[in-house]
C-alpha cells in the first residue's frame, strides 16, 4: 500500500477540520450534526483535489505575500509579543484564511454569491491576565472579505493587513470591542525559511520587527517588539484530526534562533508522537518537542498542555516555554491559540496552537 | 510511505527454534551440520489453504478499512492473483481483509508481502520479493493513519495495530533496500509475548534481539516440497505449519485465535507443497544445457540435489566452515537460546523441532534463475557473480528504473560501485546501497564455482535455467 507521507495525510486532515468547521459554523453556533461533519470532510476533500498542487517554484516575494486565489486554502498568520511603554508585555495575534467554495469564478446573479470563505483571528494577550480575542467567518461578497493586489491586502470587515508601498512591512489593524492593533510589522533582510510538503507550501518569516499603536480598554498606547510571519497555501492546512492532535509551536530567542515545530499525537495519549521542525541557523537539528506533566491546564472544559519543553537532538539546552496570558484563545472549533514565553526568563517569545486535543469528557473515555 | 512495509514484516522464515511444547527450562538442543531427518506432516486442502491465504484474516490487527480508504492507496488489485473474495478483491495483493471482534473492517498484511514477488511485471505467488523495502520506520505512517480513524471501535482496533508494530518497529528496519528482518521481527514479538497464553505484554519479558537486522533473503516458496527444514540454517524441522504461521505473532492474543490460525494454516501448508516452480522464459541451448548438467552433477549435486522427475535432494547442512558464506545469521540463532526456550514452552513449539546448526543448507535449485540474489543473505546479485567470486561486487545497487532481469548473468541487473554507504550521497541513495563490509551483509564463501573453467561455468548457468 502507497502511503502518503505524514505531513501530506496530516495537512488532507486539516483540509477537514478548518475548512468544515468555517462551512458549517458560518450561520450560527448550533454544533453541526455529526453525520453532517462527516459527509462535509468528505465532500470538501474531494473538492480539494480538484484545486491544483502548490506548485514548486521558488518562493518571490511580494507576489507570494499575495493571495493565491487557484489555490484551494491559504493562511496568513502574524504573531508576536510587544513592550509598551511601561514595559508591560502583551502578545497579539491576526490570523488571516481564506478557503474556496468552487474552482471557477461563474457568473451568479446574487451580490451575496461568494468563491472563497474567509475566517479570522485576532486576539491580545496581557501578560499574566485574560486575553480579548474574536473570530470572524465572512465570505467573499459585497467588500466583506477578501483580498486585493494593489494594494497587496487581505481583509475580514476592518481586521486587514496591507503590504507597505515599498514592500518593506506590513501594516495590521484589528480591534475586538475597545480593545484595538494598529501596527506596522517590518521584514526583515533576512529571507523567510521555506516551508515545503507536498499538498501545501509556503514559508515562515520570523524575527521581524514591529511597532505601532495598542488600545486596551479604550487607552492607547505605543508599543515596540518581536513578530513573524507564517504564510502557507496549498490543498489543505495542517491540522490534527481522528485520532490526532496537532501542536504547533512556533519560538524566537532574542539571540536569533528560532524553531517551527509540528507534533502529531494521540489525543488518548500513547504512541510515538512525530515531530518535524525547522529551525533557523545551524543545521536543521532534530527537536524533541515534550509537554510538560506540570502544565495541563483546563480552559473552559478542554484539558490542553499550555507548557512544553523543545530539546535540540545536539544536545543543546532545552528550552521551555508557557502560556503567556491566562488563558489564551479557544476558538469554536475547539483549537486554542496563545502567546507563549521562556518560562526561565530567557528573553524571547513564540506562539502554541493546540488542534483536536480532547475534551475532559475524551480523555476519561479513552477515545 | 511506501508504506506497506509495515504491513509485511513477519516473513515464514522467521524463527529458529525447536521444541515440542517443553518446558522452558528444558536444555536446548542443537542441530548438527550433516543430513536433516523428514518428518511427517499435517495434511490439509491445498485449494482451501489457497483461499485462506489470499483472502483471511490471519493477521488479525491492522488499519480499519475507512482509514485505508481515504488514504488513498493508489494500488490497484492484481489480476494476476485470482481467488480473491469480497473486499480483498479490492485490495492490492499483499493485503487481506478482515473484520475484528468489535465488527471492524479491517486491512490487514498477508503472506505474500515477502512471498510475492514480480517477474517480467507478473506477480509470482511464492517469490520472495527481493525489492520489497523495510529500510524506513514504519511508525510515522502507522500513527498517521490515526487522522483517518473515529472514535469508538475503529480507534481501538487502530490503536491495537499502531501499539504493535511501534513496539518491534525498532528491530524490523534495515539499512539496506531489498533484504528481509523478519527473523528479528519474530524475535521481537516473543520477546513480548508469554509463550503459553500468548498474551501480549506491553513491555519485553525477554531481552530483545538486537536492533540492527541481519539481512535475510526471501526463498521461493516451491522449494518446500523437498526441504526437511524451514530455514537457511537447519532449524525449523518437524511440523512447518507453526513457523508458517508465526505471522499471526503481531497480533494473535490468545490461544483460540492460535488453533484457528493453526488449522487455517495445515490447508496453507499443502497449498504451499503443491507450487510448482516457474519455467525458464527464454530460449535455452539446450546442447550446451547438457553439457552444464554434467558440470553440475559433478560439481553441486551432492549437496544440492538432481533435477528432472527422478529427483533427489540431500537435504544437507553444510558447516560454517565448509562452505564460508556469511556466519552472522547461523551464529545469531544457535546462540538464541532464549527465544528456543520460549518457542519451545509455546503452542508453536508443540510439533516443531528447529534445532538450527552452526551451518547452511544447500538449498534446492529449482528455479533458482528466478530467485537472484543469492546467497541466505542476498549479497551476490547474480548466479554468474556465485560461481565466480571475482565477478561479486563489494558494493553495488540493483538498477530499478527500470528493473531489468539479466538473462545472461542469471540476476537482476545491478551496479558495481565504487564506494559503500559512507560514500553515497545522501541516505536515500545509501540505503540503496548493498555494502558487503557490513556485518552479516559478506558475499564471501561457497567459492565452488571458481574451480571450475569458463566453458564449465557458462554450462553450467545454462543448465540452471532449465531447473
Amino acid at each position: 500500500m502507497r502511503i502518503r507521507t505524514l505531513l501530506s495525510i496530516l495537512a488532507l486532515a486539516g483540509l477537514g477540520v478548518t475548512a468544515a468547521a468555517w462551512v458549517l459554523r458560518a450561520g450560527g453556533d448550533a454544533a453541526p450534526a455529526p453525520v453532517a461533519v462527516a459527509e462535509s470532510f468528505a465532500a470538501l476533500e474531494q473538492h480539494a483535489s480538484d484545486f491544483p498542487a502548490p506548485g514548486d517554484a521558488p518562493l518571490a516575494f511580494p507576489a507570494d505575500h499575495a493571495a493565491k486565489p487557484g489555490q484551494f486554502v491559504e493562511s496568513w498568520l502574524f504573531a508576536g509579543v510587544l513592550r509598551d511603554e511601561l514595559g508591560a508585555r502583551w502578545g497579539f495575534q491576526l490570523a488571516l484564511q481564506r478557503v474556496a467554495l468552487t474552482q471557477t469564478a461563474g457568473q451568479r446573479d446574487s451580490a451575496w454569491a461568494a468563491r472563497d470563505l474567509w475566517r479570522a483571528r485576532l486576539a491580545i494577550e496581557p501578560d499574566g491576565a485574560a486575553a480579548v480575542a474574536a473570530e470572524r467567518v465572512s465570505r467573499a461578497a459585497l467588500g466583506l472579505a477578501g483580498a486585493s493586489d494593489a494594494p497587496l491586502a487581505a481583509w475580514v470587515e476592518d481586521w486587514r493587513f496591507e503590504l507597505d508601498p515599498d514592500g518593506d512591512g506590513f501594516r495590521l489593524q484589528g480591534a475586538v470591542a475597545d480593545d484595538r492593533l494598529d501596527l506596522r510589522v517590518a521584514l526583515s533582510d533576512e529571507p523567510p525559511i521555506a516551508i515545503e510538503r507536498a499538498p501545501f507550501r509556503g514559508y515562515w518569516w520570523p524575527g521581524l520587527e514591529v511597532n505601532g499603536t495598542l488600545a486596551w480598554q479604550g487607552r492607547p498606547r505605543a508599543v515596540a517588539g518581536r513578530a513573524m510571519l507564517d504564510r502557507l497555501w496549498g490543498r489543505a492546512l495542517p491540522a490534527g484530526r481522528g485520532q490526532l492532535a496537532l501542536a504547533s509551536l512556533w519560538v524566537e530567542l532574542a539571540d536569533g534562533t528560532a524553531a517551527r515545530c509540528e507534533q502529531l499525537r494521540r489525543r488518548a495519549g500513547g504512541g510515538a508522537p512525530l515531530t518535524e521542525c525547522v529551525t533557523t541557523g545551524a543545521a536543521a537539528p532534530s527537536v524533541e518537542l515534550t509537554p510538560l506533566e506540570s502544565g495541563w491546564r483546563t480552559v473552559e472544559g478542554m484539558r490542553l498542555p499550555l507548557q512544553w519543553a523543545l530539546q535540540p537532538g545536539d544536545g543543546e539546552v532545552s528550552i521551555s516555554v508557557a502560556a503567556m496570558s491566562s488563558a489564551g484563545m479557544l476558538s469554536r472549533d475547539g483549537s486554542w491559540h496563545g502567546v507563549v514565553v521562556p518560562q526561565d526568563g530567557t528573553p524571547g517569545w513564540g506562539l502554541l496552537q493546540l488542534g483536536n486535543f480532547p475534551a475532559r469528557d475524551d480523555r476519561a473515555q479513552g477515545r | 510511505m511506501v508504506m506497506r512495509k509495515f504491513f509485511s514484516a513477519l516473513a515464514l522464515a522467521a524463527a529458529m527454534l525447536a521444541g515440542c511444547g517443553r518446558p522452558a527450562e528444558a536444555p536446548v538442543t542443537l542441530g548438527m551440520p550433516g543430513p536433516l531427518p523428514a518428518a511427517e506432516q499435517r495434511s490439509g486442502d491445498p485449494a482451501l489453504g489457497y483461499e485462506i491465504l489470499v483472502n483471511r484474516g490471519y493477521v488479525s490487527c491492522g488499519v480499519p478499512l475507512d482509514a485505508y480508504l481515504a488514504a488513498g492507496d493508489a494500488r490497484a488489485p492484481d489480476p494476476g492473483l485470482p481467488g480473491r473474495l469480497g473486499r480483498n478483491a479490492e485490495l492490492p495483493y499483499d493485503l487481506n481483509a478482515t473484520v475484528d471482534a468489535n465488527g471492524v473492517e479491517l486491512v490487514v498484511s498477508n503472506c505474500l508481502a515477502c512471498h510475492g514477488g514480480r517477474f517480467d511485471d507478473a506477480l509470482v505467488v511464492g517469490l520472495g520479493n527481493a525489492f520489497a523495502d523495510f529500510s524506513r520506520d514504519p511508525v510515522p505512517a502507522v500513527e498517521s493513519f490515526g487522522l483517518l480513524v473515529e472514535d469508538g471501535a475503529p480507534a481501538v482496533a487502530w490503536r491495537r495495530w499502531a501499539d504493535r508494530i511501534a513496539a518491534i518497529a525498532p528491530y524490523m528496519v534495515t539499512d539496506t533496500v531489498g533484504v528481509n528482518p523478519a527473523p528479528n521481527l519474530t524475535m521481537a514479538l516473543m520477546a513480548h509475548r508469554d509463550p503459553r497464553s500468548l498474551r501480549w505484554h506491553e513491555e519485553p519479558q525477554l531481552a530483545p534481539p538486537a536492533r540492527e537486522p541481519l539481512p535475510t533473503a526471501v526463498p521461493p516458496w516451491w522449494r518446500m516440497q523437498k526441504k526437511h527444514a524451514m530455514f537457511y540454517h537447519g532449524g525449523g524441522q518437524g511440523d512447518h505449519v507453526p513457523y508458517m504461521m508465526l505471522k499471526s505473532l503481531v497480533c494473535t492474543d490468545d490461544l483460540e485465535e492460535a488453533r484457528t490460525i493453526d488449522d487455517w494454516f495445515t490447508h496453507v501448508r499443502a497449498f504451499i507443497a503443491t507450487l510448482q516452480p516457474p519455467r525458464w522464459p527464454y530460449a535455452v541451448d539446450a546442447s550446451l544445457a547438457a553439457a552444464g548438467e554434467a558440470v553440475f552433477e559433478q560439481h553441486c549435486a551432492a549437496c544440492h540435489g538432481t533435477y528432472g522427475e527422478d529427483w533427489t535432494y540431500p537435504n544437507l547442512v553444510v558447516p560454517l566452515e565448509q562452505v564460508g558464506t556469511d556466519p552472522a545469521y547461523a551464529l545469531q540463532a544457535v546462540e538464541a537460546e532464549r527465544f528456543i526456550r520460549w518457542f519451545n514452552a509455546s503452542f508453536y513449539g508443540r510439533g516443531a523441532e528447529a534445532r538450527p546448526a552452526r551451518g547452511y543448507v544447500a538449498p534446492p535449485l529449482d528455479a533458482v534463475w528466478a530467485t537472484a540474489p543469492y546467497l541466505h543473505n542476498d549479497s551476490v546479485p547474480s548466479i554468474a557473480a556465485l560461481l565466480d567470486s571475482r565477478l561479486r561486487p563489494t558494493f553495488w545497487r540493483h538498477q530499478t528504473e527500470p528493473r531489468e532481469y539479466d538473462a545472461a548473468a542469471l540476476g537482476w541487473r545491478y551496479e558495481a560501485l565504487e564506494h559503500g554507504k559512507d560514500g553515497a550521497a545522501d541516505g536515500e541513495a545509501a540505503r540503496r546501497i548493498y555494502d558487503t563490509t557490513r556485518h552479516g551483509y559478506g558475499n564471501g564463501g561457497h567459492l565452488f564455482g571458481d574451480a571450475l573453467g569458463e566453458d564449465e561455468r557458462r554450462a553450467l548457468l545454462e543448465y540452471l535455467k532449465t531447473l
